[in-house]
């Protein structure tokens, strides 16, 4: 099982609809939430939003997430070492206020496990050598050093 | 010798849902040992599914609506919402990754006196986001997630969640 999730706030239908359009031909089992939707995906088995407990279990099960380039689903990958296809949101398609997803895709590239696809065509790519892909660096559930010692050090001040 | 005990403070610990909730939770270790009261902004209609969540263990969670800087009507419920909340909780200690909502607890942490503390979420690799260019007027303490957006007046680059 593939999972796809563009978040909870926004739809992105571009990613969507690439998606959709490769598990029809590829006779693939997606689960997917997609947000407030204008395009019903027709091969895929998507929804606005599944609750957080759900989404942890399906997350868990899938052997590949594909998601928006949202910080919060690419740490949940990089904590369970899940390989993750993930494409940014661009404001130009009104997809997002600003393109800072762009910027993070660019630097969560270079984490293994991380696969990064810029536009629809790259997704194609990424989608075709989708049994190749596997998990890779791996993060702990929690934050830790530096990061924490100057935010205790100033509650302790 | 009078023993000294270092007292509980408590913490108000402010994001909207997403990402900045997932980078919020990471950096909860920083202060799970004093009394914690999580504040999310999230759609309505999904609200209940955060109070239900083990995401943060131990402390409570209260929900207040999302709004971002297109929506100003939804902006000034949710300050609304935080003035209540702190009106109630008197946080000895603020703290945000974003986004609105972070900003507007910020403010009102440090028009009340509080430490206030803005990490800027991760996401913002090219340039901070706007509430955290906002927020570091307000901020005691003021980071970004990466060392090339470091300045010597703040933002500081004291490393990443991950």
């Amino acid at each position: 099982m593939i999972f796809l999730t563009v978040g909870s706030q926004l739809p992105f239908e571009r990613l969507v609809r690439v998606v959709d359009e490769w598990a029809a031909v590829n006779n693939q089992k997606v689960q997917a939430q997609i947000g407030k939707s204008q395009y019903q995906p027709k091969y895929i088995k998507g929804v606005d939003f599944i609750q957080p407990r759900q989404y942890d279990k399906l997350f868990k099960k899938a052997r590949v997430v594909i998601a928006h380039a949202g910080t919060g689903v690419i740490m949940n990958a990089l904590e369970l070492q899940k390989p993750i296809i993930v494409m940014p949101r661009q404001e130009k398609f009104l997809e997002h206020r600003n393109d800072h997803q762009m910027a993070t895709a660019i630097r969560f590239k270079e984490l293994l496990g991380v696969y990064v696809a810029m536009n629809e065509e790259e997704l194609g790519n990424w989608l075709g050598k989708i049994n190749e892909l596997k998990g890779g660096y791996k993060i702990q559930p929690y934050a830790s050093g530096k990061i924490l010692e100057a935010i205790t050090e100033l509650i302790n001040a | 010798m009078r023993v000294q005990k270092k007292a509980k403070k408590r913490v108000l610990a402010v994001s909207s849902s997403g990402g900045h909730w997932a980078e919020l939770v990471r950096l909860s270790p920083a202060f799970a040992n004093h009394d914690v009261i999580f504040v999310i902004a999230t759609p309505k209609e999904y609200a209940d599914a955060y109070n239900l969540s083990d995401y943060a263990k131990g402390g409570k969670i209260i929900t207040i609506n999302d709004a971002n800087r297109w929506d100003k009507v939804g902006l000034i419920q949710m300050l609304i919402q935080l003035i209540r909340i702190f009106i109630q909780v008197r946080p000895d200690v603020v703290i945000s990754t974003g986004a609105a909502s972070g900003f507007f607890a910020v403010c009102l942490g440090k028009l009340l006196r509080a430490k206030t503390i803005w990490v800027d979420s991760i996401a913002n690799a090219e340039q901070l986001s706007m509430s955290g260019q906002l927020a570091g007027k307000y901020a005691d303490l003021w980071l970004t997630q990466w060392p090339h957006l470091e300045r010597n007046v703040g933002p500081y680059y004291r490393g990443d969640v991950l």
